[in-house]
């Protein structure tokens, strides 16, 4: 891997282009009625005919009625309009006159005009808006806010590790081939496709992202943050789109999914967490959610049709991997996971913040705290997977140049197919997959934590994982010398991985293995009020949290490092 | 020249003659032979071995002039030399080509005769489309299974197959082009679990002709042929297949047509061994591969690495690798304790 390498005193990169107004966001904001005509049109198209070759089109409207008034009932939210209710008994009672047809009357509502309401009241609450002027404020005042609190907390904690405070480039190194990213975004639209741990990523994406030059980007939030006014009125107005994730009704994630689509197609660069939601478990996440990724190889095969090759945009998957000492909502992830609910069957409104007071403590909190991060950029990639350089070129795995428009033709035309394209995407989701864990940063407290459980579960392996994250904490110990001896030879294996582009590991992992433990430690308890893992005054080291040991241990699952330990 | 699509048959053997005489039915194909003698043999007498050519298939040397007027090929090359004619094919291969396969074999990286099972890496041993994706762009990949035996093929007589891929699109475009009145196709979307039930069978079909060869009737055939399926279930499970794969016409279809008759070549192999004559002269006077002897060894390291149930599998090597002695290994089949009929379907 040969690319140019950044100082921390070169970020923020000049912008792609510097006239906000012309950045792709802008611009399908200024299209915005347009833009959302076309979405709707082609979601009444896909459903009618969709409807028409499986049940009928009533069926499907009575269905999405069903699962939203279950929604309404069972789910209220405050974000939720004031009208949702008569919206629905509206439709509702639309949908029953239909039978009146049958009584001969001349003039009523058609299944379309009723599913035309709906895909619009989608629409209408999906669509998100980039205005320029919000933009330059949020620029100006945001370093100014970060700074303030740089600077009013390197208390304690920065002291230990370092003598002066560090900037924030310090704290937050970057790593990937920027040059080539910056490249491609001025040649097509981009897809970055980050790992979800914490409610921070969002942030931290959009942060890294304009560090880059880069401009703005649009992405699905979830409809609870927009109950926040503070983070609201930012989301609503740098083009983030709002996400219901409590509404699965066919009709809507359609909508969903066209728009997304027609972002794209628009050459609105965007953010997609294929994980879906938050990594539960702390595991890097290796089952994606295909939904959305699936619209950028649609909307690629688009491109192809609507364009001579030659000037077809192309549309770039570049991988996206944040890596934390500790991450904030550990606690109640790993609870989730436990219980092993919070996927499906219920979605909380109120996260670790809910009000904006809230949010900025949170906020506070990780960026006086964190020591260090990584963020690491994957290779780019076309939306088949294959490797794109600086040109835009797209090259196999045996270094073949591809044309990419290849894979959607059959018999020397371009085809729809919509199970080919399923196909394709679940090859992408494979090959991001395969980035996490290649660009994934190893950092000293992953290390550390993840040698320490192992040796726990040796000791007690007589035990199933579960019984012993309950044990009582006073009962469990490690041995320092085996904790050392394990995190020895987990580090050289990590090592030779990295030798072999597997893996890449943070400049503290190379410390001395005390250093690494002192170093991990330290950094995984700044947050925490009950430390995952502390040394005893006798050399022993002990938990106060096994269930945390358990959730930081998880990050290295995977590399089949268990081996070693 | 004819206004039907062209197609590709790469490998003139038995059954890729087959294959490309079933095709001229629909298409206009290109027949691959790298053999020169072969190909004027074809030429001269308008007949390969017991197949009589159809008039719309046209013969190359030229695997470019292939890819390059074909979308869709059809290799039909023995495992063994699968690899060394992908790598001569990949240069001129792209996304937009779709390759159906008709090799119902292993490719190994390693030494198969020294290959221990606790030094062996799952991913060393491939499929013939894991193959193809490896060494070329084509990602449209899927293959041909079913009891297919070339020469009654070459009789016309009605047969069926199974053509499976990931891909609905190389399914409907392998049905298009093959099916005939003569040839029922199937689709299945299991690529690996068909992949798999075409090259496991071939050790169950050396174990049915050593069967007849040792003088046993259809009872054992028969006993042999359900049990050989159950292993053969065991061993495609534990490498990720759907059980359903062996139940159909790749699977059971093609282990009656294979074990039941004399025209198959590891039907032959294994009837010849058991009558006495030594394996190395039995393969040496063959003209063709039989898939089934490298398949034991492989199948054997595969199933002592994961550590799947088949004492047929075990016993099979050692008849034929180890001189054990046949009446033993039957016995001790025999006595191998058993549980309900019919287990595997609750896999």
């Amino acid at each position: 891997m040969s690319y140019r390498v950044f100082n921390p005193q070169e970020y923020p990169l000049p912008y792609i282009i510097d006239d906000v107004s012309q950045w792709p966001i802008a611009k399908l904001t200024a299209d915005s009625e347009a833009f959302t005509a076309a979405v709707q049109k082609a979601v009444l198209d896909k459903v009618t005919h969709k409807a028409k070759n499986d049940s009928s089109l009533k069926n499907e409207l009575e269905k999405v009625l069903y699962q939203e008034r279950i929604r309404l009932t069972q789910t209220p939210w405050k974000a939720d309009p004031k009208d949702e209710r008569q919206f629905w008994n509206n439709i509702k009672s639309k949908i029953v006159h239909l039978d009146s047809v049958n009584a001969g009357e001349e003039i009523h509502t058609s299944e379309e005009d009723i599913l035309n309401e709906i895909v619009n009241r989608y629409t209408q609450e999906i669509v998100g808006h980039f205005d320029v002027s919000a933009f330059k404020f949020a620029k100006n005042i945001l370093p100014i806010f970060f700074g303030r609190i740089l600077n009013a907390a390197p208390g304690k904690w920065f002291k230990t590790l370092s003598a002066n405070a560090k900037t924030i480039h310090e704290k937050i190194p970057i790593t990937g081939d920027v040059d080539r990213i910056r490249n491609l975004a001025k040649k097509g639209t981009i897809i970055v496709t980050p790992t979800h741990f914490s409610n921070m990523d969002s942030i931290m994406v959009g942060w890294v992202l304009n560090e880059l030059g880069l401009p703005a980007f649009t992405y699905g939030a979830g409809l609870n943050l927009f109950s926040i006014k503070l983070l609201s009125y930012f989301m609503s107005n740098l083009g983030a789109y709002k996400v219901d994730r409590r509404k699965k009704n066919a009709i809507y994630l359609e909508t969903l999914k066209t728009y997304s689509r027609e972002a794209i197609e628009r050459g609105a660069h965007s953010i997609f967490f294929p994980g879906g939601t938050r990594s539960r478990s702390g595991a890097l996440e290796r089952k994606l959610k295909l939904g959305l990724l699936g619209t950028a190889v649609e909307a690629q095969k688009n491109n192809f049709k609507r364009f001579s090759d030659s000037t077809a945009p192309r549309i770039y998957v570049v991988p996206l991997i944040i890596n934390y000492h500790f991450v904030l909502e550990a606690d109640s992830l790993i609870n989730d996971y436990l219980k092993e609910t919070g996927k499906e069957k219920f979605i909380r409104e109120n996260d670790n913040y809910s009000t904006s007071f809230g949010m900025i403590k949170f906020i506070f909190k990780f960026l006086s705290a964190s020591s260090s991060l990584a963020i690491s950029f994957g290779t780019p990639m076309d939306v088949i997977g294959n490797e794109v350089d600086e040109n835009g070129d797209s090259y196999n795995h045996l270094g073949q140049y591809i044309n990419v428009k290849n894979y959607f033709m059959n018999s020397g035309e371009l085809t729809d197919d919509h199970q080919r394209e399923e196909e394709y995407t679940k090859m992408l989701g494979e090959k991001i997959v395969s980035q996490y864990f290649k660009h994934n940063v190893v950092l000293t407290s992953h290390l550390v934590c993840f040698c320490a459980f192992e040796l726990l579960r040796k000791k007690y392996n007589y035990i199933d994982i579960f019984t012993l994250i309950r044990t009582p904490v006073e009962d469990v110990r490690i041995d320092g010398k085996e904790l050392v001896d394990a995190i020895e030879r987990v580090k050289e294996q990590l090592k030779e991985m990295n030798k072999n582009n597997e893996v890449l590991i943070s400049p503290e992992v190379r410390f001395t293995n005390e250093k690494v433990i002192e170093h991990g430690i330290s950094n995984i308890n700044l947050y925490h009020a009950n430390s995952p893992l502390e040394k005893s005054s006798d050399g022993y080291y002990y938990s106060e949290d096994l269930k945390l040991l358990y959730y930081y241990h998880n990050r290295l699952e995977g590399y089949k490092l268990e081996r070693y330990v | 020249m004819s206004d039907k699509r062209t197609v590709g048959v790469i490998g003139a053997g038995s059954f890729g003659t087959a294959i490309a005489n079933l095709l001229a039915e629909n298409c206009h194909v290109i027949l691959y032979e790298r053999n020169a003698e072969v190909r004027e043999a074809i030429l001269r007498d308008g007949r390969n071995r017991n197949h009589i050519m159809h008039a719309d298939i046209e013969l190359t040397d030229s695997l470019e002039e292939i890819a390059t007027r074909c979308f869709l090929l059809f290799p039909v090359i023995p495992s063994a030399y699968f690899k060394n004619m992908i790598i001569d094919f990949s240069p001129y291969l792209r996304p937009d080509h779709i390759m159906i396969h008709a090799t119902k074999g292993f490719h190994c990286e390693f030494d198969i005769d020294t290959m221990k099972p606790y030094d062996l890496k799952l991913k060393q041993i491939k499929t013939m489309s894991e193959l193809i994706r490896e060494e070329t762009a084509i990602v449209r990949v899927g293959c041909i299974a079913g009891p297919n035996l070339a020469a009654e093929l070459a009789e016309h007589q009605p047969a069926a197959t199974v053509i499976a891929s990931r891909f609905d699109e190389v399914i409907h475009e392998g049905i298009t082009s093959l099916k005939s009145d003569r040839f029922q196709v199937y689709g299945n979307r299991d690529l690996l679990g068909i992949e798999l039930a075409g090259v496991l069978k071939n050790y169950v079909a050396l174990a049915s002709g050593a069967l007849s060869g040792l003088g046993y009737g259809e009872n054992a055939r028969a006993m042999l042929i359900t049990r050989g399926m159950a292993e053969m279930i065991y061993i495609g499970k534990a490498l990720g297949a759907d059980k359903r794969s062996f139940l159909g016409m790749a699977g059971i279809g093609d282990l009656i047509a294979t074990c039941s008759s004399p025209k198959s070549r590891n039907y032959s192999v294994g009837y010849r061994v058991a009558k006495g004559e030594k394996l190395a002269d039995v393969t040496a006077s063959m003209n063709e591969v039989a898939e089934g002897i490298r398949t034991l060894k492989i199948a054997k390291l595969i199933v002592d690495h994961v550590g799947a149930n088949a004492p047929l599998l075990q016993m099979m090597n050692k008849v034929f690798f180890e001189d054990f002695d046949f009446d033993k290994a039957i016995k001790m089949l025999m006595r191998f304790p058993v549980g309900n009929d019919a287990e595997y379907l609750d896999l």
